[in-house]
């Protein structure tokens, strides 16, 4: 019972692996397209669009894991006789590997976009050099110490929090108080930017924020094929403050202006996972003798309940919603020049996958939670994609016509040093991550086929 | 207004910082964040870390158990050439509250007097089989090496057969490798081991003397069938001995 149960904790990874490389490389080819704009809108471009073949490419990693732990002892997948084989492959140091690489890229990012931190010439080289310097050290720094310093190396998550959460207060009070024109757009940006990065973590903002979560990380440390260390865990602590309380932030800025401007879909997005954060920490109270079981006596499986609200709420807003939010970016802030004729086809087809992916993906998430026959879900996938099909063309037109420019706001609004980057510079930086993929799956082979950890 | 202007990573940064509401608003996040990740990072340092630790690495415990010994008697006569199964109903066992069933051994007994008296001195001994039958009724191990369950005699000695019925259990105390007490015990806290119903088979073959007289009319024979049920109760405490 309980293992068939696990099989759906992956549910979406063979689609979200798609979905990602797919909508990654045609920002990708949008964002190179795109000329007249701002130097930090068309490097954000970049670097989500990178950020999402680096997902992509390791959600590739993570669902052959899947499969192989599904096929344990089965026979089918000989090689792979223990658990600790699948742990000490290559597949796990790709899936390592690439989540380094981005978080050498997703750590560059709040320092360029909204509010540029780094305003020189130079920007794209330092950026570069940056990028390929954290993931030199860090790629091999994570598999060598099988992969036991996460919270240490995740710290370069800490960026986003730090940078964008006084940038997000400083243009919401811009809006509110002096009623400055555009601070929305950055405030708005800002918001999306940490939700579409920290989603899939804010949903446990209040057991975060109170500390209920750390009896999770008990059962980790006896639970885990290899245990995080204490300096890992340590720093994992200070971040669950850091995500409780961002979360807060963000969601009394929006019931503030939403009270004061109305109800927009960001207040509801950041009321929705304000809901699902108290929920969880319900969930977690009643769950929270069986998650300390590990610790105080045996690990006692997980209630098939609380399996599914997992899967529901995590799955959802880590492989559907990142995309989601991040495309939505891409096309909306201005960062692609979605108006041109030849980026219009591109576009189309970003948007009718993110629309197919959304309504299949929510299909399949209900379908784990309700036993709703497949006739029934094939007929309600059916009506979702012609009602979706329907509203593309108003949705295309939206993001053609209605895009805001935070670059812009900011430029208008506190000043930015004129910049200009050339072409070959913006080239240069791709193909540097083009080198970076290259090093991880090499790396990944090459400590795999050295047996480092044998 | 479009403002371009170059200045200073200083400059740059005093622009988030330009409203003083909004710094009032950062300066309590981040008293939040501090006093949020502060009591996460105390509580797991100075107790939980600690705990969780312990739980995954493993002592050594030595197991030691508590036997304690139940039987039931069973007596009646077989005639010559006689199969009978007897059933014995493992809860009619009297062992102490809290005790699971270890193993149960069964003994079968002739009469005693079948190998010659005074009333009929050329008496013989009988050939008794005993078989301790698998008919799914009784949960034990049945697939033991160990165990014996089947037995034969024709000299008068008593047979005994051995059914082990709680997976591991001998009776010796035992040296454990676990986190703690709870997990060393885990393995001897089963419920569910020798419950059911034990069924003894016993066959006679009454070997008799071709004399004449009325006392050597030997075509039967007592049999004392005797189950002693091992109960036990293990504890756990640290350390090797």
């Amino acid at each position: 019972m309980a293992d068939e149960l696990y099989e759906s904790f992956n549910e979406l990874l063979p689609v979200a692996s798609v979905v990602h490389i797919a909508l990654g490389v045609m920002a990708l080819i949008l964002v190179h397209r795109t000329k007249g704009r701002e130097w930090n809108e068309r490097f954000a471009g970049m670097l989500i669009s990178w950020m999402m073949v680096m997902l992509g490419i390791q959600y590739v990693c993570s669902t052959i894991i899947d499969y192989r732990v599904e096929n344990l002892g089965t026979g089918e997948v000989s090689h792979f006789n223990t658990y600790g084989d699948i742990f000490y492959s290559a597949m796990s140091y790709g899936q390592s590997a690439l989540s380094s690489a981005f978080l050498a890229i997703v750590c560059i990012l709040p320092l360029i976009y909204p509010y540029p931190l780094i305003q020189k010439d130079t920007v794209l080289r330092i950026c570069t050099v940056i990028i390929l310097s954290i993931a030199l050290v860090i790629i091999p720094f994570d598999i060598f110490t099988e992969f036991t310093y996460r919270g240490v190396r995740n710290m370069l998550m800490w960026v986003g929090y730090i940078v964008w959460t006084p940038i997000y207060l400083r243009f919401l009070f811009g809006e509110m108080l002096y009623e400055e024109k555009g601070a929305r757009a950055i405030s708005s940006v800002t918001a999306l930017l940490l939700l579409g990065l920290y989603g899939q973590v804010y949903i446990f903002w209040l057991q975060d924020f109170t500390g209920v979560a750390t009896v999770y990380f008990g059962r980790w440390e006896v639970e885990d094929f290899v245990a995080q260390s204490y300096l890992s865990t340590t720093l994992t602590m200070f971040r669950l403050g850091i995500t409780g309380t961002t979360l807060l932030v963000i969601f009394f800025g929006e019931m503030w202006r939403a009270f004061r401007k109305g109800f927009g879909a960001i207040s509801f997005v950041v009321s929705l996972i304000f809901v699902v954060g108290v929920m969880w920490y319900l969930i977690t109270l009643v769950n929270f003798d069986i998650s300390d079981s590990c610790v105080q006596t045996i690990c006692e499986p997980w209630d098939e309940n609380f399996v599914d609200w997992y899967v529901f709420t995590y799955q959802v807003s880590k492989f559907l919603g990142v995309p989601l939010v991040f495309m939505f970016i891409v096309l909306n802030y201005n960062m692609v020049d979605t108006d041109a004729e030849e980026s219009k086809l591109i576009t189309r087809i970003m948007v009718l996958l993110l629309i197919l992916v959304a309504t299949s993906s929510i299909i399949e998430m209900i379908q784990i939670i309700l036993p709703i026959p497949e006739m029934i879900t094939s007929a309600l996938f059916a009506a979702g994609v012609v009602v979706f099909i329907g509203w593309e063309e108003r949705i295309m037109d939206q993001i053609i016509t209605e895009t805001s420019s935070a670059a812009k706001s900011v430029k208008e609004l506190v000043g930015v040093a004129k910049i200009e980057i050339s072409e070959g510079e913006f080239r240069f930086f791709s193909l540097s991550m083009i080198f970076l993929v290259v090093y991880a799956v090499l790396i990944s082979l090459l400590f795999d086929s050295m047996g480092i950890h044998e | 207004m479009e403002e371009e202007i170059d200045e200073g990573f200083s400059g740059i940064i005093a622009d988030i910082f330009s409203i003083r509401e909004s710094n009032i608003a950062i300066a309590l996040t981040m008293a939040l964040v501090m006093f949020s990740g502060g009591m996460n990072v105390i509580k797991w340092t100075q107790w939980e870390y600690e705990v969780a630790r312990d739980a995954a690495t493993d002592d050594s415990w030595l197991v030691e158990f508590n036997v304690s010994i139940a039987s039931i008697v069973h007596e009646e006569t077989w005639q010559d050439e006689e199969k009978k199964t007897v059933t014995f109903y493992m809860d009619e066992f009297d062992l102490p509250e809290g005790y699971l069933v270890g193993g149960i051994e069964v003994i079968v007994k002739p009469d005693a007097d079948s190998n010659g008296t005074l009333i009929d001195p050329v008496a013989q001994c009988d050939s008794i089989g005993a078989n301790i039958r698998n008919e799914g009724s009784l949960t034990a191990q049945w697939d033991f090496e160990g165990n014996v369950l089947s037995g034969q005699d024709s000299s008068c000695e008593w047979i005994i057969l051995n059914l082990r019925a709680y997976p591991g259990f001998d009776g010796e105390d035992m040296n454990s490798s676990s986190p703690n007490e709870f997990q060393a015990l885990l393995p001897w806290r089963q419920t569910g081991w020798g419950e059911g119903e034990l069924e003894v088979e016993v066959e006679l073959d009454v070997n008799t003397v071709d004399e004449l007289g009325p006392i050597s009319n030997d075509d039967d024979e007592d049999i004392t069938i005797e189950v002693i049920v091992s109960g036990f109760v293990a504890s756990a405490s640290m350390g090797e001995q």
